[in-house]
């Protein structure tokens, strides 16, 4: 698979998993203070960026020489 | 901040201080200009290295708004307003899509402007203009709500009146256009790199003496857990379907629309090599979350201790934090001073760099195209200097009289709506040199009547411009990217 799609799935996949539409309406677990789905927002927000970053720091071959 | 206590003779000369000393940086960076030119004047001669282009992408994209409106709009919404850190995110990831294919064609060139590309890639003078006018008209409305801003901040430190409001406006937007024309890019960007350090401390003291105040977030999330029993509201709650809806379109709509900011574009131009741009762009990767917690953690204590709060008074809120922390201990109220400063310094840096772009357009995308040959670049540069006050004074006047009117500032919104028009021009043009330039400027065309008719459709499933929680701009860019590539397909088949 070309590396720019499988990037762009994994960009679908953390927002997909990051907005807590598939959280049940009434859940009360909370973790580290705060509500569960918070954190795993959080947590899928910190992957995009690394991903992020990984994709713009990694030797690339049609950058300038 | 009009909750503020009254600052001493210590606290203001502080702040005269920290504005002295910007035309201070102007006054040196106009001492480092290598020569007389447009690119030396609006990209800093292309040489911004790592620390520097980094600290004024952050102080660019995050206005005072970012920590004043979000801190706000947590105490409105509650936790989901977390979800703000992904459309900042998305922001860097759409730079991903254009910007170092962008930096290494603006190399070869040295394109000033984004119209410059615009015009290098499609060679088709109404597309230009086109995109020149939708970043003017978003950039001026931005310009317009920062200096607003600045008025209503330095009205609320000197808890005064109008008087007050009309000299910060004055005052401040004097200091930038001073600045700005002195050093150009150059001193904009200096000063953009002390106002984002200023900014990134500020910001974290205040949030371990948030901790330090507050106590646990545990205690705070149960507090609004109750109110929620109490008053029907989701505050700690999951988000619902809707309010999911509008989180992913603002993720879309804000990535492919902020990324493509006539400001943003030329700072992409003026990094020193693709290498930079790219480190640049990695480090700001990390920077939503920091700043998204420290806005919302903020938000959250407010909610849970400064109850009661309703409509506009919301958006003070973060003044009641810090009145809080003024309060507090001695430590707190030197760090409020500092980040009222850092407040004062995220607006200019945002005005600072949008009236820079603003000249840099006029002098290049419509001055130039009155002659048959262009004069000059120190006629030109000249003209952007001369463009940079006149403008500013016109929007000083507009901020004056419309102090009391926000409905202008509100259409803030509607800039995400315009600006995403152009994402295909940029964003697929730039891979694609099949996409051609009429269907692409007809597209732009059809994208801009439908965003800007949808928010004032009166129908069911519109509601605050959006269409079942989704941004107007992106109902318009289904048919913009259809006719843009469909309309190129038939050309091509023709040929």
């Amino acid at each position: 698979m070309n590396k720019n799609i499988f990037y762009f799935f994994l960009y679908i996949i953390l927002v997909a998993v990051g907005i807590p539409w598939y959280w049940p309406k009434d859940s009360q677990s909370l973790l580290l203070g705060v509500p569960t789905w918070v954190i795993i927002a959080i947590f899928c927000s910190l992957l995009a960026s690394i991903l992020t970053a990984y994709i713009l720091i990694k030797p690339n071959t049609d950058e300038e020489k | 901040m009009n909750n503020l206590l009254p600052l001493g003779y210590g606290a203001w000369a502080f702040i005269s201080v920290y504005l002295l000393s910007l035309l201070v940086i102007g006054w040196f960076a106009k001492k480092s200009r290598k020569e007389n030119t447009l690119s030396d004047f609006y990209l800093a001669g292309k040489g911004l290295g790592l620390s520097v282009l980094f600290l004024t992408l952050f102080a660019t994209q995050y206005s005072g708004n970012t920590f004043f409106g979000f801190t706000g709009a947590t105490y409105r919404v509650g936790y989901s307003w977390i979800l703000s850190m992904h459309f900042m995110t998305s922001i860097v990831v759409c730079y991903l899509l254009f910007a170092p294919k962008l930096y290494r064609i603006s190399k070869t060139q040295n394109f000033i402007t984004p119209a410059d590309y615009i015009q290098h890639r499609f060679n088709y003078k109404a597309l230009s203009i086109i995109i020149s006018i939708i970043g003017t008209v978003a950039l001026s409305n931005y310009l317009l709500a920062q200096l607003m801003a600045m008025g209503r901040a330095m009205q609320g430190i000197s808890a005064g009146g109008d008087i007050y409001y009309i000299g910060g406006v004055i005052a401040l937007a004097t200091i930038i256009v001073i600045y700005g024309t002195m050093g150009g890019l150059r001193a904009v960007a200096w000063t953009d790199a002390i106002q984002g350090v200023v900014l990134l401390f500020g910001f974290s003291v205040l949030l371990i003496m948030l901790f330090e105040k507050f106590g646990a977030l545990s205690k705070a999330t149960e507090i609004i857990a109750n109110m929620d029993q109490i008053n029907g509201t989701r505050k700690a709650s999951v988000p619902d379907a809707q309010t999911c809806r509008t989180w992913l379109s603002y993720i879309i709509a804000l990535g492919f629309s902020l990324s493509l900011y006539p400001q943003a574009i030329q700072r992409i131009y003026a990094a020193k090599s693709e290498k930079t741009l790219k480190k640049g762009l990695a480090v700001m990767a990390f920077m939503p979350m920091p700043t998204m917690i420290i806005a919302v953690i903020a938000g959250i204590f407010a909610l849970a201790y400064i109850p009661g709060l309703e409509g506009a008074a919301t958006d003070q809120v973060f003044g009641q934090v810090l009145r809080v922390i003024q309060e507090y201990s001695i430590l707190g109220y030197g760090i409020s001073i500092l980040i009222l400063s850092a407040i004062l310094a995220a607006m200019m840096s945002t005005a600072d760099s949008a009236l820079l772009t603003i000249s840099s357009m006029f002098t290049k995308d419509i001055y130039t195209k009155f002659f048959n040959s262009p004069p000059s670049e120190k006629t030109l540069t000249l003209v952007g200097k001369f463009c940079s006050w006149g403008f500013l004074a016109l929007l000083i006047i507009l901020a004056i009289m419309l102090r009391d009117n926000t409905s202008l500032v509100k259409l803030i919104d509607r800039k995400i709506d315009l600006l995403i028009q152009v994402a295909p021009a940029f964003m697929i043009g730039i891979h694609f040199t099949w996409l051609k330039a009429k269907p692409v400027f007809w597209g732009i065309v059809c994208g801009l009547i439908i965003a800007l008719v949808i928010p004032y459709l009166e129908l069911d499933f519109i509601s605050k411009g959006k269409v079942f929680g989704f941004h107007a701009g992106l109902v318009g860019l289904i048919p913009n990217l259809a006719i843009a590539l469909i309309g190129s397909f038939i050309y091509r088949e023709k040929k």
